[in-house]
């Protein structure tokens, strides 16, 4: 090998990489319509939960049962809105913290992710089994005929298939695809 | 179209080479490369209406650079990762722009320079973090800041790696 190559630092070395220009004004674009996106995702955010703002402003007559599935559902939806907001946030700005903090706080993220994922996963088998099962004590309890009962039952049990089923490979898929992310950065960073 | 920060230009134009240095650290591929250079430069742009000169500019951008970079390595999940290919590729473009050199001087350097890319792409991040720092010219004390490590790590981690990196050259 030529001497004076041998002898590069290698400093020198990394300085002789080849670069490339960027177009600015495609930069200054692309960086203007993420930023409106992100507004515009954060606006939508809160106002998910503005139906329950219904609830407030016209005095709506509930059973106390529905009065407390409407105050979880609320609440649930406030928590989550805040996670998406944290989120966005982060995916914005997150960027400025040292990178070893970084690195962590992503990593925490792709775990949660997974976690919800999970979570979600089992609510969907979770809520078939209960709404069958909640309906087969209804049928039992009114005491209906034995056939129309087994022919609802039939339906109810179809459609909640059809809507658990992708709901449920969807959020396997997602949490795999979290787990993975998570334990590769997790490999890269060990 | 809403406004670019003020020092926005000037940065890319003054760092572009330097950023562009930070997406090879983490993408052997040439096109990916080019996406995750554009997305550092997006990042940047964002990060820019923010700052308020608590930190020099080159060590808020590269500390913004590197962590899109760890973002992008989610990403390689799943990929498949064509280094040789990739690699072949760009030997190939660096050995044919320069007329100034004698042609086997220019490979020869092009191919030290894709060894050192090589190694470091090999690195645990951290280490890769640290190393492309300071063959940047970065001080220990910048290198620090914006890896959240200390001063006398940041030393150990830079002697340690330099070898590691310069026996991987001389035996490839």
């Amino acid at each position: 090998m030529n001497k004076k190559l041998k002898n590069d630092s290698l400093e020198n070395i990394w300085q002789q990489q080849a670069t490339h220009e960027i177009d600015l004004d495609d930069i200054a674009k692309l960086a203007s319509s993420l930023q409106r996106k992100q507004r515009f995702y954060i606006a939508l955010d809160i106002l998910s939960l503005s139906p329950f703002a219904l609830l407030f402003l016209f005095d709506i007559q509930l059973s106390f049962a529905m009065k407390l599935f409407f105050t979880c559902l609320f609440v649930s939806g406030l928590v989550t809105v805040f996670y998406f907001i944290k989120l966005r946030w982060l995916a914005a700005f997150g960027d400025m913290a040292n990178t070893s903090n970084f690195a962590l706080s992503l990593l925490r993220q792709y775990q949660n992710n997974a976690r919800i994922a999970k979570i979600n996963k089992h609510l969907g088998w979770l809520s078939v089994v209960i709404c069958i099962g909640a309906a087969t004590i209804f049928q039992i309890v009114d005491d209906v005929e034995f056939t129309p009962a087994i022919k609802k039952l039939g339906i109810i049990s179809f459609i909640m298939l059809v809507v658990a089923t992708p709901w449920c490979l969807w959020a396997h898929k997602r949490q795999m695809h979290f787990q993975t992310k998570a334990e590769y950065l997790k490999n890269n960073l060990e | 179209m809403s406004q670019s920060p003020p020092l926005f230009e000037s940065v890319i134009k003054q760092y572009s080479p330097l950023l562009f240095r930070v997406a090879s650290t983490y993408e052997a591929n040439t096109s990916i490369q080019q996406e995750l250079f554009q997305e550092i430069c997006v990042s940047i742009w964002l990060a820019l209406k923010t700052y308020k000169g608590e930190a020099s500019v080159k060590t808020f951008i590269l500390k913004v650079a590197h962590n899109r970079c760890v973002t992008h390595i989610g990403k390689e999940v799943g990929r498949f990762k064509s280094h040789e290919a990739a690699d072949a590729a760009s030997l190939a473009d660096q050995s044919l722009f320069s007329e100034k050199l004698s042609l086997e001087n220019e490979i020869e350097r092009s191919q030290k320079v894709q060894q050192l890319l090589n190694a470091i792409r090999r690195l645990k991040l951290p280490a890769r973090q640290v190393i492309s720092l300071s063959l940047e010219g970065l001080r220990y004390e910048d290198i620090s800041e914006i890896c959240g490590i200390s001063v006398s790590n940041v030393g150990v981690t830079i002697k340690r790696v330099k070898e590691q990196l310069r026996n991987e050259i001389d035996h490839e």
